[in-house]
């Protein structure tokens, strides 16, 4: 029984990661934007969250669904100033303003003690249906909730990324100029996407709450958003199933690290060690496999769509241009 | 149709392009030449409104569009290639052209609210792209990645690619180069062809015999002033050209 909560409380770790992992491809896979604020909008849903659902006094007391939905909103609405200011600008100096944002929102937290309880944070936080599922499973309960999520997610992700939307995002990716050449308006769409990004991330931000049951400023230094990203390298850019895998396998091995034998003298160094091993992990992975597992797959879009050209293409009379025949 | 007047740019201290008159009327090809450093893509740039300019104005359709957007100029008709074809070296030729046409699957809502509509436009483009692919010869390659492509294929695709936004005026940025003798040829015949049909072309090329075969007029730009203009016949015999293109000091020459 014991085996089992604990096998749940990675799955569900690793399906919060994975979930992470899935927004970040939305902007940084398939729009291409080097995005280093991941964390900034995780801690700005989680605390969204807490301070509308969770009672006085420090949140309203409103019910949780509604603190799901503000947690989007609020996400999605101060991701949208900073996509405004940050998305003039391109990839390395957008990396550098989004992981300055981030922080700025991890030091609101930590120094707001008013509206955040400071750096002791805020404990105790209810759980979605934690009077009706019995403490001892309740762990295997939410990993099936955030397992649940995360086909939600994968699911959303992946119809974006076979649509014409999707398209026209790696479009964007690839070579911003031409975009422009063909009459897009780029700036629109990298801001849409972007917060849409932000409130997916937001939204998992609940997740990591409901999990930890407690919220503090230390939940959310930066090295969340390169474990983030470092799943979605060891998983494959651009390629959602790809997002998934890399969050699970860097999870899991990060947590294996505590099952190595040693004295409790040396735990601590042993918490040093797990970013030793994602690092040479990814360096590994980036050495023998530079697309990551599972590389971006391009789908042909005839399969897509079910298209074939029913009748040859035949030469019509109208001033020499060939037309198909439907 | 297109009509530049008086346009000038400079960075900083350098003078790239200073004023600059020149005009395109419809179903001409005219082209553009000068030594490397002209300023004939900072033209284009600046036409196209990728670049803004310091003085002077671009009038197109009788209209002036110096104040407007690249976009809205794509709209209206005015398209640009740029010298290096690359394109979206990711996507499928097929996908080079799909992401054309502006579209209601290009939304976030509209990607799952409007399944039905977004697949009935996806066939209307997909029979669009087919037929156009096949004028080019490219409709066998249509699901390979762009960057499997020769360079003189992906030049052909970037032709494509601008057919595609309906254009009336393209500017093609150096179409010849890098294109085999064979392929020259098609190219050549393609531009004629899509004359033949009504599209007007700015071309800049170095190839001379290129421009000489296709164009109606052409302009010689050097330092950033027009030092020339006129037939190929006219601007083959020169002086001024002849001396900028062998790269003999104008003095001298005089």
């Amino acid at each position: 029984m014991e085996a089992l909560v604990f096998i749940s409380g990675l799955v569900a770790l690793g399906g919060i990661y994975a979930m992470l992992a899935i927004s970040l491809n939305v902007n940084g896979g398939m729009l291409g934007l080097w995005d280093l604020g991941v964390v900034g909008y995780f801690a700005l849903g989680a605390y969204s969250y807490t301070l509308i659902s969770t009672d006085a006094p420090y949140g309203l007391g409103l019910p949780m669904v509604i603190g799901v939905i503000a947690s989007a909103v609020i996400t999605g609405l101060l991701s949208l100033f900073i996509g405004f200011t940050a998305l003039r600008l391109r990839s390395e100096y957008l990396l550098i303003t989004t992981f300055a944002f981030a922080e700025i929102i991890r030091i609101v937290a930590t120094n707001e003690d008013w509206l955040t309880n400071g750096n002791v944070g805020i404990f105790g936080l209810e759980k979605p249906f934690q009077e009706v599922i019995p403490g001892s499973i309740y762990m295997v309960f939410f990993a099936g909730l955030v397992l649940a999520a995360l086909g939600g997610y994968y699911f959303f992700a992946q119809r974006l990324a076979d649509s014409p939307m999707g398209r026209y995002m790696r479009a964007i990716r690839e070579n911003e100029q031409v975009t422009q050449s063909i009459g897009k308006e780029i700036f629109k769409t990298k801001l849409k996407v972007f917060v849409l990004s932000s409130s997916m991330v937001g939204v998992v931000g609940c997740f990591y709450v409901w999990y930890m049951s407690i919220i503090a400023p230390n939940m959310f230094y930066s090295t969340v958003t390169f474990t983030v990203w470092t799943a979605l390298v060891l998983g494959g850019i651009g390629n959602n199933k790809g997002a998934i895998i890399g969050a699970f396998v860097l999870i899991f091995v990060q947590e294996a690290t505590r099952f190595i034998p040693v004295p409790t003298e040396y735990s601590t160094l042993l918490a040093g060690i797990r970013q030793l091993i994602s690092g040479m992990l990814l360096i590994l992975v980036l050495r023998f496999l530079p697309q990551g597992f599972i590389a971006e797959k391009f789908k042909s879009v005839e399969r897509l769509f079910n298209l074939e050209l029913k009748n040859s293409i035949v030469n019509e009379p109208d001033g020499g241009r060939r037309n198909v025949a439907g | 149709m297109l009509l530049v007047n008086d346009i000038s740019k400079s960075f900083g201290g350098i003078q790239a392009v200073k004023d600059v008159n020149l005009e395109v009327k419809k179903g001409e090809i005219v082209g553009l030449i000068g030594p490397n450093g002209a300023g004939k893509t900072t033209l284009f740039n600046m036409i196209s409104l990728f670049l803004s300019s310091s003085k002077g104005g671009v009038q197109f359709l009788g209209e002036n569009i110096s104040r407007e957007t690249p976009e809205r100029v794509v709209e209206k008709g005015l398209l640009r290639t740029f010298q290096t074809p690359v394109g979206f070296p990711k996507l499928t030729v097929l996908e080079n052209l799909m992401v054309v046409p502006k579209q209601k699957g290009e939304g976030i809502f509209s990607t799952f609210l409007k399944r039905k509509s977004i697949v009935q436009h996806e066939r209307e483009n997909y029979y669009k792209v087919c037929a156009l692919l096949e004028q080019f010869n490219l409709f066998q390659k249509r699901n390979e990645l762009a960057e499997n492509l020769s360079a003189a294929e992906l030049k052909l695709l970037e032709l494509c690619r601008q057919l595609m936004a309906n254009p009336k005026i393209m500017l093609l940025d150096e179409p010849a180069s890098g294109v085999n003798p064979v392929m020259l040829d098609k190219m050549v015949e393609h531009i004629l062809r899509l004359r033949e049909e009504g599209m007007t072309f700015l071309v800049i090329d170095h190839n001379l015999g290129f421009i000489y075969r296709i164009c109606d007029r052409i302009y010689c730009l050097a330092n950033g002033e027009l030092i020339a203009s006129g037939t190929p016949e006219e601007i083959s015999n020169n002086e001024r050209v002849k001396s900028v293109y062998l790269g003999v000091n104008e003095n001298e020459s005089a």
